[in-house]
């Protein structure tokens, strides 16, 4: 660490050394095209010459270790009031300069590589671009409080202090993060972050998963579809191979004929046991803590994420109970922001698993004070109702009409199920869909068999749009869509055929500015 | 959906612009119509397929040219106040978007060749979530618009 430092003037920073295997790994993926085309010209060529084939091996190990070093030597960052610069590159410099005031979220990870060495990944988001504005590879832990702290402190007197503080901080950085590395890590981290935190810091709040419902949330969690896709493109890949081998007959020699319920079944719980597991893997140990005004979510076995939010960037709170977790009114509270989402587009960020519905209000009095649950709500008007139905029951019906004269044996019949249930759903859905305006925050309710509710802040409404189709119009209904930033994408919540009176009354609601 | 606030409209020149750009596609989808009726004669190919193109040609051609044209225009409305943008459009689905000022991140227009020879613009607003635009200004209209909110977004400057 120390020998990094060097040279490097002006509170510039580099990477911990380990981060060069990152950089060795990225300069690999970018170097295997001049490979590819080393080896064709060499290896598969009549009389190979090995002398050449080694020379080459060596000089490509060479060149891809010597520009991994040099895009780690010049990859530099700086502190400096409150703001992030990271310069990087080796033929082109860039200079990317991230404002704390723009800073939507702080991650940090530590992975397998990481933790022997007390090290996290950073990554520093705002709320333009797809990607994390600054990746800082791996850094000393301490140095990632440090960076946090800049960066997400937004009390004006903290702001001013900022350059001083850095300073002071900046000569037992060094030695702190050598301690660090002999004493171990995560010991240290605790420690650390005490004597980095001053005392106009408190934790406000801290919220710890039990293990009970750690292992509820990841058996109801939905992960078990993404599985099974991912299950059927493998075996797809699988199947061109297997076709070789006389495997499904094997197989209903061994199970009987009726082999594929059971491989259905085994399948299905193989799924359900991957997706268990890999949940119980990334929520484990999963802590929200309100320190200041910033929420801090810890979470993961293996790979221990931390993700740090600024109360005031939270654009919204979405309360989901899906299907299964409803009939135990067991609640997954998240958080709608700009930089922190679920990973997948139009998902909304995690902020606690699982809130019992009696607690939910004392929970997010706790955590989010700004944001409160509506005790009641305007249903929709039981005119609503045709609209709901009409569409999706007409497709499905037309469908059954079809499978009716498609099939034989009169098993068509079978297939009016299908309107059945939709029109089932549908009713559902109309009974979910609703609203309730309070003082400053909207909430929306919506959902079929999982029930989900989105508080929204007013004023973080980006724009709004009240649409009307022509059968909308005719019965007086229309749709109040609103908008919301998260990320690259955006997010929307609807109110779907409100009465047309209700929905431009909300419209003017929302439009409304007190203290303008 | 009526509202007596959203008085502009766009400018009668989309209309024309808009017709041109449908000719244009009529004239895209008749060369492709004469091509497949060579090649249906050539090879033998059954006569309905060329008939049938020939059909939805028409249709789509009296559509871009003629219909959408003018409900497009027709049902286009908007208003930029001190507060708020206001746009209603949509032909089937009749659209009423309200965007903050406050919320608008930056405005840009710009203009495609058709539009260029009209002289017209296409104004575009982006917040946080997404873009919305008025299709068809006069480039006189158009940077008036663009400069009202340049300044009114200053003037509300506020945090996302």
């Amino acid at each position: 660490m120390k020998k990094s430092e060097e040279g490097v003037q002006g509170g510039k920073h580099r990477l911990h050394p380990v981060s060069l295997v990152f950089f060795i790994a990225k300069t690999a993926k970018d170097l295997v095209y001049p490979l590819i085309a080393f080896l064709v010209s060499t290896v598969f060529r009549d009389g190979v010459n090995w002398l050449w084939v080694a020379g080459g091996a060596g000089l490509f190990l060479l060149l891809l270790f010597l520009l991994a070093w040099l895009n780690w030597y010049r990859f530099v960052y700086v502190i400096d009031r409150g703001s992030l610069l990271v310069e990087h590159g080796i033929w082109v410099r860039k200079k990317v300069w991230i404002s704390g005031d723009r800073v939507q979220s702080v991650d940090s990870t530590a992975g397998l590589l990481h933790r022997p060495f007390g090290l996290v990944k950073l990554q520093v988001e705002t709320a333009g671009g797809k990607k994390p504005e600054a990746i800082l590879t791996a850094i000393p832990i301490a140095e990632a409080e440090r960076i946090r702290l800049a960066l997400t402190s937004r009390k004006p007197g903290v702001i001013t202090e900022e350059p001083s503080m850095d300073l002071a901080m900046e000569p037992n950085s060094g030695q702190e993060n050598q301690g660090e590395q002999a004493a171990g890590s995560l010991t240290v981290h605790g420690n650390a972050s005490a004597a980095r935190v001053p005392a106009e810091e408190p934790i406000k709040a801290k919220a710890i998963l039990p293990m009970k419902d750690l292992l509820i949330y990841s058996s109801t969690s939905g992960q078990i579809g993404i599985v099974l896709a991912l299950l059927g493109t493998g075996f797809s890949q699988l199947d061109n191979i297997l076709k070789n081998f006389n495997v499904w007959e094997e197989l209903e020699h061994y199970l009987g004929a009726t082999w594929y319920v059971w491989g259905a079944i085994i399948v299905l719980i193989l799924a359900w046991l991957f997706a268990f597991l890999g949940t119980v893997l990334t929520e484990y140990g999963f802590t929200l803590k309100l320190e200041d005004d910033k929420l801090i979510i810890e979470r993961g076995l293996l790979e221990r994420k931390q993700v740090t939010i600024s109360l005031d960037r939270i654009q919204a709170i979405h309360l989901v109970e899906n299907a299964l977790r409803r009939p135990f009114g067991l609640v997954s509270v998240r958080v709608v922001t700009a930089g922190y989402s679920g990973g997948k587009e139009g998902q909304t960020g995690l902020m606690f698993p699982i809130v019992r519905a009696v607690e939910l209000e004392g929970f997010l009095q706790q955590f989010a004070p700004k944001f409160s649950v509506p005790a009641d709500w305007t249903p929709l008007e039981p005119r609503a109702l045709r609209s709901y139905l009409f569409i999706p029951v007409l497709i499905t019906a037309a469908m059954a009409i079809l499978a009716m004269v498609l099939i034989p044996y009169r098993l068509g019949w079978i297939a009016w199920i299908l309107p059945l249930v939709t029109a089932c759903w549908c009713w559902l859905s109309f009974k979910q869909a609703g609203w309730s305006t309070g003082d400053r925050q909207i909430a929306i309710r919506y959902g079929g068999l999982s029930r989900q509710r989105a508080l929204i802040p007013r004023q973080r409404i980006q724009w709004h749009e009240v649409t009307q189709s022509p059968i909308q119009a005719r019965r007086e209904l229309a749709t109040l869509r609103v908008a919301l930033t998260s990320g690259a994408a955006r997010s929307l919540f609807s109110v779907r055929h409100a009465s047309a009176s209700a929905a431009h009354h909300l419209s003017t609601w929302i439009s409304t500015r007190k203290g303008k | 959906m009526e509202n007596e606030r959203l008085t502009r409209r766009i400018d009668e020149k989309a209309l024309r612009a808009w017709r041109l750009s449908g000719w244009i596609s009529t004239g895209v989808y008749a060369v492709i119509t004469v091509a497949l009726l060579v090649v249906t004669l050539k090879f033998d190919w059954p006569i309905w397929i060329p008939v049938l193109v020939f059909i939805l040609a028409c249709i789509g051609a009296y559509l871009e040219v003629n219909l959408m044209p003018r409900l497009r225009y027709k049902q286009w409305r908007y208003a930029i106040t001190e507060h708020e943008i206001e746009l209603q459009h949509g032909i089937y689905f009749r659209k009423r978007t309200l965007i903050p000022m406050i919320r608008v991140q930056h405005v840009d227009s710009k203009q495609g060749p058709i539009l260029r020879a009209f002289g017209l613009a296409t104004v575009t607003f982006s917040t946080a979530a997404g873009s919305h635009e008025i299709p068809a200004l006069t480039e006189g209209r158009a940077d008036e618009v663009r400069r009202q909110i340049a300044q009114l977004a200053r003037l509300s400057d506020e945090e996302i």
